[in-house]
């Protein structure tokens, strides 16, 4: 007589327990429990099957071929597969808010707090304080000081207190000052599984400059003279009265934000949202950003290149806004020069020549005073608004090749239907050229509102506006 | 088969159940990982197919039974 395993209702016994706990009390993190302890059951499955067939050879009873059945090798292979998988899981994701949820499992690690010893190097007064710290933050103030002095904290997510305090002896900080340069280095690429997070918080002299690497960071940055240089995975990046030049490469940044700087500006890499105020140098931008790009009062000459979208202008007195599908530019200093494949482009308010070149989208040109230097519009398919002071003088081709055009200066501008399109040309005066072109859509040259020349700030509210005077003509 | 060829037998899945366990918890625990330690079931089932061998071996060495 061959007697079955006790194996099997063990195990339902068991799981049945673990289920019933977990929904008498659902704050237990039993799955945690199961995926962190499963190779336990592997070998208390396999020790009890080697005592039962112990037991049956002691006592003379048939034993069984195979200790383990072919349909049970199958789920061990199942178990150690889902098991596996679920550390990798887990190893990916302890990363930043320090749980993860898969369906309805929830996986946890804990986190414990070091706080490090504050310390303090001598320094000259512009010293280079070359930071390295693979993730979180770092936070530099410039003070009279003639020394960098250190505060922080580490953060360390772990399983269990054991493996985060190896974590924390193995990565100690390094702070040494040879010469003019201070360094900094936090050393968690020494921790091998925990996630090590240090919280720097530097002041430094005011003539300092900031050299900061990471791969996951904050950089908070404020009240230097000296340079600023970031390179960065991943870093949200705020800059606040920085005397020189600074320069960002990162290759996935949530904000960056720059207020007074005094020197040029050059971010590179990609990211989402873009904010500079008040920058007296040079500003270029390169790279890709999905979110919003918003730039004011920049003295200097403003780049922004991306795979789609070229704008060049002199400076910037006024405000530049660029999202994906719209970019305002009001009060710049030209000439302006925009490229881009599918956006709806304001200008308003721009003082030089003006060249605007897109694929797809609307172009709406606003001028309060009279037009003083040439315009180049050039649109595959889209509207051309161009909106000037009754009194202006220029001398104006305007093209579309399959629509309609709207003339607000009837007499003097002479309009000639084509096949499907029309051509408006004409001077008013004598004034610079203007040139607009479009591939399909509508053109329209029309006189200024004066709710358009005394309203000029909320440049992204015009395209109603303007659709207004052009229904009052049909 | 001798029943203690039987028992060496049927022993075998249990034990190498128990060893892929203990592999897993030194991989889980971060001090050995597995993508190292593998080699050592294919190790451990030779051995016990051996032993199994040797287990029968005997068997035909004292018997004469087929």
């Amino acid at each position: 007589m061959k007697r079955g395993s006790f194996v099997t209702p063990l195990l339902l016994i068991l799981i049945g327990v673990l289920f019933l706990l977990k929904n008498l009390n659902p704050e237990l993190r039993i799955f945690q429990f199961v995926f962190d302890w499963w190779p336990f059951l592997l070998i208390g499955w396999g020790g009890l099957r080697l005592l039962e067939i112990c037991v049956a050879y002691f006592r003379g009873a048939p034993l069984p071929v195979a200790g383990i059945s072919g349909g049970e090798w199958t789920l061990v292979v199942i178990l150690t597969l889902v098991g596996s998988s679920v550390w990798g899981i887990q190893r990916f994701s302890r990363g930043d808010s320090g749980w993860l949820r898969v369906g309805d499992i929830e996986f946890f690690h804990q986190t414990f707090d070091y706080p490090m010893d504050p310390a303090s190097k001598t320094t000259s007064a512009t010293p280079r304080i070359v930071i390295e710290n693979l993730r979180g933050s770092v936070r530099v103030i410039g003070a009279d000081a003639q020394e960098v002095r250190l505060t922080g904290r580490k953060s360390i997510r772990a399983n269990g207190s054991r493996e985060a305090d190896a974590a924390n002896d193995s990565t100690r900080l390094d702070f040494t000052s040879t010469g003019d340069i201070v360094t900094l280095r936090t050393g968690h690429e020494n921790a091998r599984d925990a996630r090590v997070r240090s919280s720097l918080e530097l002041v430094v002299p005011r003539g300092a400059s900031i050299e900061a690497r990471g791969r996951d960071l904050d950089i908070d940055i404020a009240d230097i003279n000296g340079t600023v240089d970031i390179d960065c995975d991943k870093a949200g990046v705020r800059l606040q009265n920085i005397g020189g030049k600074v320069r960002s490469e990162l290759r996935g940044s949530d904000t960056i934000r720059g207020f007074d700087i005094r020197g040029d500006v050059e971010l590179k890499g990609r990211g989402r949202d873009i904010e500079l105020e008040n920058i007296t140098g040079q500003v270029t931008i390169s790279g890709g950003y999905s979110g919003e790009t918003s730039l004011r009062r920049i003295a200097r000459p403003v780049r922004f290149d991306s795979s789609v979208t070229n704008v060049r202008m002199d400076g910037l007195p006024g405000e530049m806004r660029l999202t994906l599908n719209q970019l305002s530019l009001e009060d710049a200093a030209g000439p302006v020069e925009v490229r881009t494949k599918s956006k709806d482009v304001e200008l308003a308010g721009i003082d030089g020549a003006i060249k605007v070149t897109t694929e797809r989208g609307d172009v709406a040109i606003r001028h309060s005073t009279a037009p003083r230097n040439p315009v180049e519009v050039e649109v595959k398919s889209g509207n051309i608004d161009f909106a000037l002071p009754s009194a202006s003088s220029l001398n104006l081709r305007a093209e579309t090749a399959r629509g309609v055009i709207v003339n607000d200066f009837n007499s003097a501008l002479k309009e000639e239907q084509s096949d499907r399109g029309a051509v408006l040309s004409g001077a008013l005066g004598a004034g610079p050229e203007v040139r607009l072109k479009t591939g399909r859509g509508e053109v329209s040259v029309r006189k200024i509102t004066p709710i358009e020349t005394g309203a000029q700030t909320p440049a992204r509210k015009t395209p109603v506006k303007v659709e207004e005077p052009k229904t009052e003509k049909f | 088969m001798t029943p203690f060829a039987a028992f060496v037998r049927a022993a075998r899945g249990p034990l190498l159940l128990i060893a892929l366990g203990v592999l897993m918890a030194l991989h889980r625990s971060h001090d050995v990982s597995f993508t190292k330690t593998w080699p050592v079931l294919l190790i451990l089932f030779g051995l016990m197919k051996l032993f199994e061998r040797l287990a029968q071996r005997q068997q035909f060495d004292g018997e004469v039974q087929p």
